[in-house]
């Protein structure tokens, strides 16, 4: 747990009920509306989707989520942190309770599987004595103990996604995000991703998970948020 | 130690633009160590001058013994003034009679001593300078007793405006060179931060500081200089050595060139030194 957390909960600033919070959110990119008047919320241990087609604005709104980008009108809360009030000094701290997972994997491809998960933690300054069983712990998690020491582009799509899972998971984070995690695999890896994320999201971890595909959430019993055109159209349990 | 780590492995990844800096700074470390050497050894060869350079005051033959003497004070109380010599109208006269031993006739016909006596005065090394020494010689000049003043003025004059000209084009040319090894290293560093675009945006995504991201640019800024500087140092040592030994036999000079060892043990810090302020520059002037 970072300084900026323990200082945002000691002065109140931080709610840890509300995971992400989103109040009448707009976005616009060279007047072209990405995002227009979202409000919602996700609750700490919530598995939630966010749904819509290509261009519906689910990639503008994760951005804002990862501090990748900034909200035009309204206030955006991630881990009980009000975004709009932080400083950008501290967006590091913040990042480190979140875990991201996306569609082109972002490993680091002259680095070995170990070493891409072990990055979360050296980042963070934890000892290389502590790292070694912290990574072998979030391989088991995903299946891919067996692979620690290959190099990305020797893995499957779907082993090169469940070591950014591991990635994300080695941090411990309170939320996790993930975009389209699942826009480059076939089916059968799908399901296996899939099944983590419910695993992860079991032990307590928010998880928010963007995608198109609507077969992947049905019957999941999780909330999905559907956007289209940047408007948040309809929210409904699966 | 993961910021050095990952300092080694963009070194090892990017061998040949690494390299080409480093020979880069490792040519310009060695023309400023050139530099450095020439006028080091100029300032050192006018150092020594005033133990060459003499002052010769003529006395009129009207002088009296109290004239003297008063010159005599004048002079020794002058702190410019290291020692005087003082060579009477006889001396003078035997000693040219010595000189010119095989031209002996001259003197045949000359009845009486057309010589003066006179001051040799031998100046302190460290009141050395042009401006001191020719207001010494205006106020010698008006002693009562001084017929006239010989002195190399035009030769130290040479030389000061000799020195002047060196100190301004050697600031120059280190001015120009330490900007353009700051540039090189500037711009290596910036070229390494693009080439690394993608790896800094997942650091970002997993939580690394921009302290942590800028670290490992800053210690290969510091080890491109360094290294620039060791080769520097061992071209400087080898150019001195191989001169020194082969030319000093045909071109005198060549012995008397010195060569002060800390400065070549220095040249290595001042590439880390120029590295580190280069990459410094970059990575500050860099959005993240």
């Amino acid at each position: 747990m970072s300084v900026v957390y323990i200082i945002h909960t000691i002065s109140g600033q931080l709610d840890i009920w509300k995971m992400i919070e989103f109040n009448n959110v707009s976005k616009t990119y060279d007047s072209v509306k990405a995002l227009i008047d979202i409000t919602f919320k996700i609750e700490k241990g919530e598995m939630a989707f966010i749904m819509g087609p290509s261009g519906a604005g689910k990639s503008t709104l994760l951005k804002l989520l990862y501090l990748s980008d900034k909200a035009d009108i309204g206030s955006v809360s991630i881990a009980g942190f009000n975004i709009a009030t932080l400083k950008e000094t501290s967006y590091a701290y913040l990042r480190r309770n979140i875990g991201f997972v996306f569609q082109d994997f972002k490993l680091l491809k002259n680095k070995s599987v170990y070493d891409n998960i072990a990055l979360t933690l050296r980042i963070r300054g934890v000892m290389e004595r502590d790292i070694k069983e912290k990574v072998y712990s979030a391989l088991k998690m995903v299946n891919l103990r067996h692979k620690i020491d290959s190099h990305p582009l020797t893995l499957s799509g779907g082993e090169q996604q469940r070591v950014t899972i591991a990635r994300a998971l080695v941090g411990e984070p309170t939320v996790m995000l993930a975009d389209e995690p699942t826009g480059n695999l076939d089916v059968g890896n799908e399901t296996s991703i899939m099944n983590i994320f419910k695993d992860i999201n079991a032990k307590g971890t928010t998880i928010l998970v963007a995608t198109h595909n609507v077969n992947l959430v049905k019957g999941t019993g999780k909330r999905a948020l559907y956007l289209d055109n940047g408007r948040l159209v309809k929210q409904e349990s699966i | 130690m993961f910021s050095i780590r990952l300092a080694i492995q963009s070194i090892m990844q990017e061998k040949m633009l690494n390299l080409l800096s480093v020979i880069s700074i490792s040519i310009g470390l060695f023309i400023l160590s050139v530099v450095f050497l020439v006028v080091y050894n100029v300032e050192k060869l006018t150092q020594e001058l005033p133990e060459k350079f003499a002052i010769t005051i003529y006395l009129n033959d009207e002088a009296s013994l109290s004239d003297k003497r008063n010159i005599e004070n004048t002079l020794n109380s002058d702190p410019l003034v290291k020692s005087i010599d003082y060579i009477s109208k006889e001396s003078a006269l035997v000693e040219l009679k010595t000189t010119l031993k095989k031209a002996n006739y001259i003197f045949e016909s000359i009845d009486d001593n057309p010589l003066f006596a006179s001051f040799i005065i031998w100046l302190n090394p460290g009141k050395f300078d042009i401006q001191t020494v020719k207001s010494f010689i205006t106020r010698v000049k008006l002693l009562k007793g001084v017929e006239s003043i010989e002195s190399n003025e035009k030769l130290l004059e040479t030389i000061s405006s000799l020195k002047k000209g060196l100190r301004v084009s050697t600031t120059g040319i280190l001015l120009t060179f330490v900007c353009a090894m700051i540039f090189i290293c500037y711009s290596t560093v910036k070229i390494l931060f693009y080439r690394h675009g993608e790896e800094i945006e997942i650091y970002k995504l997993l939580g690394a500081t921009r302290l942590f991201i800028r670290i490992p640019f800053l210690f290969e800024g510091g080890a491109i200089g360094f290294a620039g500087g060791v080769i520097a140092a061992l071209n400087v040592l080898f150019t001195y050595y191989f001169f020194t030994a082969r030319f000093k036999s045909i071109i005198p000079i060549f012995s008397s060139l010195d060569i002060p060892m800390y400065s070549v043990y220095l040249i290595p810090f001042v590439g880390l030194f120029l590295g580190i302020t280069g990459a410094a520059f970059a990575i500050g002037r860099l959005k993240y």
